[in-house]
């Protein structure tokens, strides 16, 4: 296990104490120890049903056959592998903030990661840079999260990305969730929401932004550059310019939220300022 | 609306200097963000709401613009001025006697404002309109000649300059009247403080005859009694209101006396300066308040304590010519009836010898001194022509029968004369000279071609003052006929047999050498006691007084009566435009206000 400043061994305890259950339902995919609507072989009863010529004659029902006299099989539930692929943004936009966005968003990539393992589901870590997503190979068992949390710890966030074009070019193919790590300056993310639930996936967006896009302090006369374009815009500091801003990001903040709820996709705003569990708990 | 001024456009040049400091002050520090997207979308919502929103964070920088535009307008003094004529030719007569040196408001004279409302009508004109520029005073004098050229016209009416001279712009219109009478279109301004009418001629008067506060000293004048000087000073209140004040008199620029006088409005009174011991020439008397016109607050006047004249009458018996000889108290009169007591050189020192009668003429005429010579032919100097009987005399109109001419007489008796080419008759007899006076080679020749005794011309009023003004003429050997006179006014310098080249001291303390006596000085604008010197020393003066008709003019209702049927008269002393810089003053001091609140509210 790897330390470093973003993975501390602060994290790592804290980890130990969090829980959560990401509810998911499954009906295909590899087995594991996530419930399923599919009947399988697993311990757990789930059903009767009446024996249909080519059957498992070994799942007859004895006991009902002689109190009914007609024959019945046992179904059981079949226990499903969950796949979560994790979209971490890379672009420059992250790297930013007193307290680091990106540290943020790797730790709440890796909480969730730390979750999903500890479910026995799987999980595929997705870096979206440069308008490319950088898929890092499934990852099941506890014993994988360390792989995990290496690899986050190499993702170094740079340049523009299309939070859009990037998630398209990775193509998913089987039922899951897909959580978006981002802090959303884009106008496609109704299209990101949509992908994601063309391609059957419960969605969980997450978006990540620092104080000082929050509650940004500015007194007197800035140019403003972005981070990712290098744009500049030139702003002069004052209560009216501070009053404009909070309207707009409130607009901003409620327009995902609305877009969430309109495609039933979970939502949660993460300040930097707060910890990783005090968000995914929020 | 017209401008006053046009310079204060060269302050627009502010405009770009206050937007290059808004640009110098939003150098702004450079603020990294993670992105510009919410920026972006604050500043586009802002945008949609109304087209002001985008001026919005720039309304100090348009406020500060628009303050500058109002500042520059206000320096402009825009006004709404009177409707230019339509004639293509205009004569501006501007008048420039002394009253248009009066002093009215902001320390300008009427004619500052004259030459601006000239200036400014100017302006008013159309480019083809064709433009002469007359100054009117004693003078006309014309500066331009229908000119199309602005910039010239203009510097013709601001190189008019005030004078000292009497008069008004009546020389100007005989010039315009003989204009008019080629060119129906002549439109004539006048610019003018003086009663005046344009008869048949079309124009405008522009009236600068408000009435202002002012004390004029009238006159001066002095008289000797025994050893001492009296002097009185006349002064006329002109004003609306009572003045009281003093009178300082001065003799050779050392103050002799002061007084006191109280004047109610429109009155006049005499201050008198009594038994004065001054033996000098020149006499001052000024007013020490200062008014609205300053020329007329001094007067001078040369003291009558000089030298009398030495007359010699040889006359067997003429108690008539002797009486009126005697009224002139300037004077001393010897009598004789011996001719040959005083022929040849017996008679050096004399002013002036009267022959009167053939047989008092000496066998040697005297060679110095003036002669009258009174029914007698001298043999030299001129040739008789006839003796006429039984005839009528008429004085004619001459400096020596000035207020007796056109009168009549009968003489049994006269001898006549043509008149010589170098003296002015005055007493006719058909077309011939019955009595003249002339400067021969320096000496003044008199002549009276009959008897007194043979006419009942003594009888008359009229002799003793033809009499005086002869020996005012002749009586002494002074080169001045006169001792004053107003400015502009010419002055005879005699000729003399000692005197070829005398220098004059103007009141500037200017020297001045004179030639070719006699001669008519006429440099005599500047008002002040002139100075003769002449070459054995001995100095005679001349005192060039401000003529106070040109004071009353302060008080006369100028343009009134009469003006002539075409005429507008336009009161220039009010305001003639509507001046809108107040109200504009008014507007940029609520501009700043706004400004003001607007920079705390941002």
């Amino acid at each position: 296990m790897v330390y470093d400043d973003t993975f501390n061994a602060e994290f790592y305890r804290s980890l130990t104490l969090f829980r959560m259950n990401l509810k998911m339902r499954l009906a295909a995919g590899a087995n594991g120890g996530r419930k399923s609507n599919a009947k399988g072989s697993s311990v757990e009863f789930s059903d009767f049903r009446e024996y249909l010529p080519g059957d498992d004659i070994r799942r007859i029902d004895w006991n009902a056959y002689a109190r009914f006299d007609r024959l019945f099989i046992k179904l059981f539930m079949e226990e499903k592998e969950g796949l979560f692929n994790i979209f971490l943004d890379g672009s420059a936009s992250m790297n930013f903030g007193e307290k680091s966005k990106i540290v943020t968003a790797k730790r709440i990539a890796a909480a969730l990661s730390y979750c999903i393992l500890d479910h026995s589901d799987r999980v595929i870590l997705n870096f979206l840079k440069g308008n490319r997503c950088e898929t890092f190979k499934g990852v099941t068992g506890k014993q994988g999260f360390s792989k995990i949390t290496d690899h986050l710890s190499m993702l170094e966030p740079e340049g523009e990305n299309d939070l859009f074009k990037s998630i398209c070019s990775r193509d998913i193919k089987l039922r899951g969730m897909s959580v978006v790590i981002s802090d959303f300056y884009t106008e496609h993310v109704e299209d990101v929401i949509k992908y994601l639930a063309h391609k059957k996936q419960e969605i969980f967006l997450v978006q990540v932004l620092s104080k000082e896009e929050l509650h940004p302090e500015l007194s007197g006369t800035f140019s403003l550059v972005d981070s990712e374009t290098g744009k500049d815009l030139k702003v002069t500091g004052s209560s009216s310019l501070e009053k404009d801003y909070a309207a707009a990001k409130e607009r901003f903040l409620k327009k995902i939220e609305g877009l969430c709820k309109k495609y039933g996709a979970k939502y949660v705003l993460a300040d930097t300022e707060n910890s990783y569990e005090t968000i995914l708990r929020g | 609306m017209r401008f006053m001024h046009l310079w204060p456009l060269f302050l627009l040049i502010l405009i770009p200097v206050v937007i290059i400091m808004y640009l110098l002050k939003q150098k702004a520090v450079t603020h990294k963000v993670p992105s510009l997207f919410l920026w972006s979308e604050m500043y586009r919502n802002k945008e949609s709401d109304t087209p002001w929103e985008k001026l919005k964070k720039n309304r100090l920088l348009i406020i500060q613009i628009f303050t500058i535009l109002v500042l520059i307008f206000c320096l402009m003094s825009p006004y709404t001025a009177q409707e230019a004529t339509t004639s293509s030719n205009v004569v501006l007569l501007i008048d420039n006697s002394g009253s248009m040196n009066t002093v009215m408001s902001n320390k300008k004279t009427r004619l500052d404002y004259a030459k601006n409302a000239a200036k400014e009508y100017v302006k008013t004109l159309t480019d083809e309109t064709s433009v002469t520029v007359i100054a009117c005073s004693d003078r006309t004098t014309s500066l331009l000649s229908g000119s199309i050229d602005r910039s010239a016209i203009l510097s013709a009416i601001e190189s008019i300059q005030g004078t000292t001279l009497a008069g008004d712009c009546s020389g100007g219109l005989s010039v315009c009247q003989g204009l008019a009478a080629g060119n129906t279109s002549l439109h004539v301004t006048v610019f003018t403080d003086s009663p005046l009418s344009l008869g048949s001629l079309t124009g405008t008067i522009y009236n600068f005859s408000a009435p202002v506060e002012n004390v004029s000293l009238d006159y001066v004048s002095s008289s000797q009694r025994g050893d001492r000087l009296t002097v009185l000073a006349c002064v006329t209140n002109h004003g609306t209101a009572a003045v009281s004040g003093d009178v300082n008199l001065y003799g050779d620029d050392r103050l002799l006396n002061v007084s006191s006088y109280s004047l109610e409005p429109g009155k006049s009174d005499i201050v008198y300066f009594e038994s004065l011991d001054f033996n000098g020439t020149v006499l001052k008397a000024e007013i020490e308040a200062a008014d609205a016109l300053i020329l007329d607050n001094t007067a001078y006047c040369i003291s009558s304590a000089k030298k009398s004249g030495k007359v010699l009458l040889l006359t067997e018996r003429n108690i008539y010519l002797k009486k009126a000889i005697e009224l002139n108290e300037n004077i001393t009169l010897h009598e004789t009836n011996d001719p040959e007591t005083f022929s040849g050189n017996a008679t050096e020192g004399y002013d002036l010898i009267i022959i009167d009668g053939q047989e008092m003429l000496p066998a040697e005429l005297p060679s110095e001194g003036n002669l009258i010579f009174i029914h007698c032919d001298p043999g030299q100097f001129f040739e008789i022509s006839e003796n006429v009987e039984n005839s009528y005399l008429k004085l004619e109109d001459s400096p020596y029968t000035s207020g007796i001419s056109d009168f009549s007489f009968g003489v049994t008796s006269s001898l006549t004369v043509d008149q010589p080419v170098w003296a002015k008759s005055f007493i006719s007899s058909g077309k011939k000279s019955a009595g003249f006076i002339g400067d021969n080679s320096g000496r003044k020749i008199g002549f009276i071609g009959f008897d007194l005794h043979s006419t009942d011309l003594p009888l008359d009023y009229r002799f003793p003052i033809l009499i005086w003004n002869m020996i005012s003429e002749m009586g002494n050997s002074d080169l001045l006929a006169t001792s004053n006179v107003y400015c502009g006014e010419s002055v005879r310098i005699n000729s003399s047999l000692n005197e070829t080249k005398p220098s004059l001291i103007l009141p500037n303390g200017r020297k001045e050498e004179l030639s070719a006596l006699p001669l008519l000085y006429k440099n005599t604008d500047a008002p002040g006691a002139y100075m003769l010197e002449k070459e054995d020393g001995s100095v005679e003066a001349f005192a060039v007084n401000f003529n106070t008709v040109e004071s009353r003019k302060i008080t006369a209702s100028a343009i009134t009566g009469n003006t002539g049927s075409n005429t507008l008269v336009v009161d220039a002393t009010a305001t003639s435009a509507k001046n809108y810089r107040p109200l504009i003053i008014i507007i940029l001091l609520l501009i700043l206000t706004i400004e003001w609140i607007v920079y705390i509210k941002d």
